[in-house]
C-alpha cells in the first residue's frame, strides 16, 4: 500500500498545523499510531473510510474538505478565484 | 479485560526491550528506509556467513561467535519496524495490520514450508548433526521466521516526527 501511487489526496498537514494539533494528539484522538498520520500526510498511505471519517470528525469538517480524489488547488488559488468571480 | 492486561504487559515489555536493544547496539535502531535496508542486508550477510563458515571450517566456533550478532540484529530489526511483527493485533492500527498481513501472507507460508523442508533435507544428507548441518538448519529457521520482519523493514517508508 505504501509503494502504490497515491489515489487519495489530502490537506491534513495544513489543517492540522493550522489548528495547532500535533501528530501524536491527532493519532491518540483517532486511535492510530502517529506514524500513520505522518504517512497519510505524505500520501504514502491512503486511510480507510472509517479512519478518514474519524479524522474529519476530529476537525469538525466534512471529509471532502480534507480528502479528495483530485489534487487540491494551491493555497490562495481558491480565494483568488472566488474574489475574481 | 484480559486483552487490556495483555496489551499493557506487552507495551511495558516492549518498552524495556527497546531501551535494552538501544543500549546494546553500537548504533541506534534505524528509522529511515535506507537505514532499515542496510540492517536487512547486514542480517542476511551474517546469516549467510553463519552457514558458509560453519560448513567450510567444519566447526561450531562461527556459530557461537555469530549467533549473538544475529540475535542483536534481529532485535534491532524488530525495534526499527516498531515491533509490527510481534505486537498483538489489538495493538496495531489499520496501516500496521495491513503491512503485517501483506508480509505474513501465503507466499511466506509456502516459503517457510519449502525452506524448512529443504533445510532438513540438506542437513540430513550432509554431515548429519555436525557444524555445517546445524548452521544450515539454524539459518533456514532464522530466515523462515525473519521473512515478515525483513520484508516490512525493506518496504517501510522513512519515519516521521511526532511533532
Amino acid at each position: 500500500m505504501t509503494s502504490d501511487a497515491p489515489t487519495c489526496y489530502n490537506r491534513l498537514r495544513v489543517i492540522r498545523t493550522d489548528r495547532g494539533v500535533s501528530r501524536r494528539e491527532l493519532a491518540d484522538s483517532v486511535g492510530v499510531h502517529y506514524q500513520t498520520i505522518g504517512y497519510i500526510e505524505r500520501a504514502e498511505y491512503s486511510p480507510s473510510l472509517d479512519l478518514a471519517l474519524r479524522i474529519a470528525r476530529h476537525f469538525d469538517l466534512p471529509v471532502e474538505a480534507i480528502f479528495s480524489l483530485h489534487p487540491f488547488p494551491p493555497i490562495g488559488t481558491e480565494h483568488g478565484a472566488s474574489r475574481s468571480a | 479485560m484480559l486483552t487490556k492486561g495483555n496489551n499493557l504487559l506487552h507495551q511495558s515489555m516492549w518498552g524495556l526491550l527497546c531501551r535494552t536493544v538501544t543500549r546494546l547496539l553500537p548504533f541506534p535502531p534505524p528509522t529511515t528506509r535506507l537505514g532499515r535496508r542496510r540492517l536487512v542486508v547486514a542480517t542476511v550477510v551474517v546469516i549467510i556467513a553463519l552457514v558458509v563458515l560453519g560448513t567450510v571450517l567444519n566447526s561450531f566456533l562461527p556459530l557461537l561467535v555469530l549467533a549473538p550478532v544475529v540475535m542483536l540484529l534481529v532485535l534491532a530489526l524488530g525495534v526499527s519496524v516498531d515491533g509490527i511483527t510481534d505486537r498483538p493485533t489489538s495493538l496495531l492500527d489499520e496501516r500496521e495490520r495491513a503491512l503485517r498481513d501483506r508480509a505474513v501472507g501465503r507466499p511466506w507460508e509456502y516459503g517457510v514450508a519449502v525452506g524448512v523442508l529443504l533445510g532438513l533435507l540438506v542437513a540430513r544428507t550432509s554431515d548429519n548433526g555436525g557444524p555445517g548441518a546445524t548452521s544450515l538448519l539454524l539459518a533456514a529457521t532464522l530466515v523462515a521466521f525473519l521473512i515478515p520482519g525483513l520484508s516490512i523493514a525493506w518496504t517501510m517508508p522513512d519515519a516521521v516526527d511526532d511533532e
